[in-house]
């Protein structure tokens, strides 16, 4: 037990400190939350959607790493290159459909929110530019955490939530001002 | 080997497992947009809801990925108190308590720094231990199904365990949350 708390409280404690920021953003934010609550509504769903589109791309390069498959150096290799096309494409697509998905549900709930045809748009310009500064971030993580030994599953992915938290929500709300 | 497949076998396997999580999640969503306005009643709390989406998230997930290793190797057996199962689950209580009252120091402390006029400490402190212990008890019993069904369903760890105790922990964990404010507002503190 004392080795399962060790490992994980500070990586929980960091991962926390990091979220309280994006929480700041969050309560920077408050009033066009509080006119437009449909945007809180995707917050949940938009965070963890940069984090589990890049968490997969990390998991499959810390295989590769591990299966000799890819050497631990910052060279263009096709299977870097490929895990990087499919992540992005599948961030396209995962964000298109969660701006629609979120829209519908809002009318659903009679929710206050920002035009249902603007809505995939902002998801999909915020989302990829946060997969794309969090993908640097997984790679070069994956590889730092394979040549020092240590575990990606229980270092890079609690990091990298909330990293994408904060890029997340800074992006999303930049974007909206830009929009409206 | 999972890595040499194209392109289009990583998308097509991929993407409905992020969409579906997601779409599983707008209800977590859902229940915030609902509750925004006991918000408004609590400044300041936007500042740990993050924080504590996450925490359930590492704590559950985590718990969820020792069990599923434990039972691929033997060490637990499904549907039975093993010693290992133990040590998980108490580790995880003593996650929840130790993160819950370290998030509220750390909202109450990033709302003083930055001059945020909020709720006081003591507010921070009961809604993070609040809706950070209860919904901690029902993500443990939760990951423990969940790990338990797919490892008899023969379901892949990453892919599917995971993100489902992740997306159902954040509905359970907004659902504490709305009720902690409930509670913390029904004081009248």
């Amino acid at each position: 037990m004392k080795t399962i708390l060790e490992e994980s409280i500070p990586v929980l404690l960091l991962a926390g400190a990091l979220s309280i920021c994006a929480g700041l953003i969050l309560h920077n934010n408050s009033d066009l939350l509080f006119t437009l609550p449909g945007i809180l509504v995707i917050i949940p769903s938009f965070n963890n959607m940069g984090g589990s589109v890049t968490s997969v791309l990390c998991c499959r390069l810390s295989s590769a790493l591990h299966m000799g498959m890819i050497r631990p150096k910052l060279k263009k290799t096709k299977t870097l290159e490929r895990n990087i096309f499919a992540t992005l494409i599948i961030a396209i697509i995962s964000f298109l459909a969660l701006g629609l998905a979120a829209g519908g549900f809002n009318m659903i709930l009679g929710l206050k929110s920002i035009d249902i045809l603007i809505f995939p748009f902002v998801t999909l310009a915020a989302g990829f530019v946060t997969v794309l500064i969090l993908m640097t971030v997984s790679v070069l993580f994956s590889y730092i955490s394979y040549s020092r030994g240590l575990d990606p599953d229980n270092m890079v992915i609690p990091v990298l939530t909330s990293l994408g938290d904060i890029v997340g929500v800074l992006l999303l709300f930049l974007i909206l001002t830009l929009v409206m | 080997m999972p890595v040499t497949r194209s392109v289009w076998r990583i998308v097509e396997e991929t993407t409905p497992l992020v969409i579906g999580f997601a779409v599983l999640e707008l209800i977590a969503g859902g229940v915030l947009g609902v509750m925004v306005i006991d918000i408004e009643l609590l400044p300041g709390l936007f500042i740990l809801i993050p924080a504590l989406l996450d925490m359930r998230g590492g704590i559950g997930s985590a718990l969820g990925a020792r069990l599923n290793s434990g039972l691929h190797l033997g060490y637990i057996k499904p549907g039975k108190v093993t010693k290992l199962l133990r040590t998980n689950i108490y580790s995880a209580l003593i996650l929840s308590v130790i993160l819950s009252v370290a998030l509220s120091i750390f909202a109450w402390l990033a709302s003083y720094l930055s001059g945020i006029v909020s709720i006081t400490f003591i507010h921070f402190f009961l809604i993070s231990i609040i809706a950070g212990v209860s919904s901690g008890v029902i993500l443990i019993f939760l990951a423990i199904f969940i790990s338990n069904f797919s490892y008899e369903k023969g379901l892949d760890p990453d892919d599917v365990t995971s993100p489902t105790i992740g997306a159902i922990g954040d509905i359970v964990t907004v659902i504490c949350l709305f009720l902690a404010v409930k509670i913390v507002l029904g004081l009248g503190i």
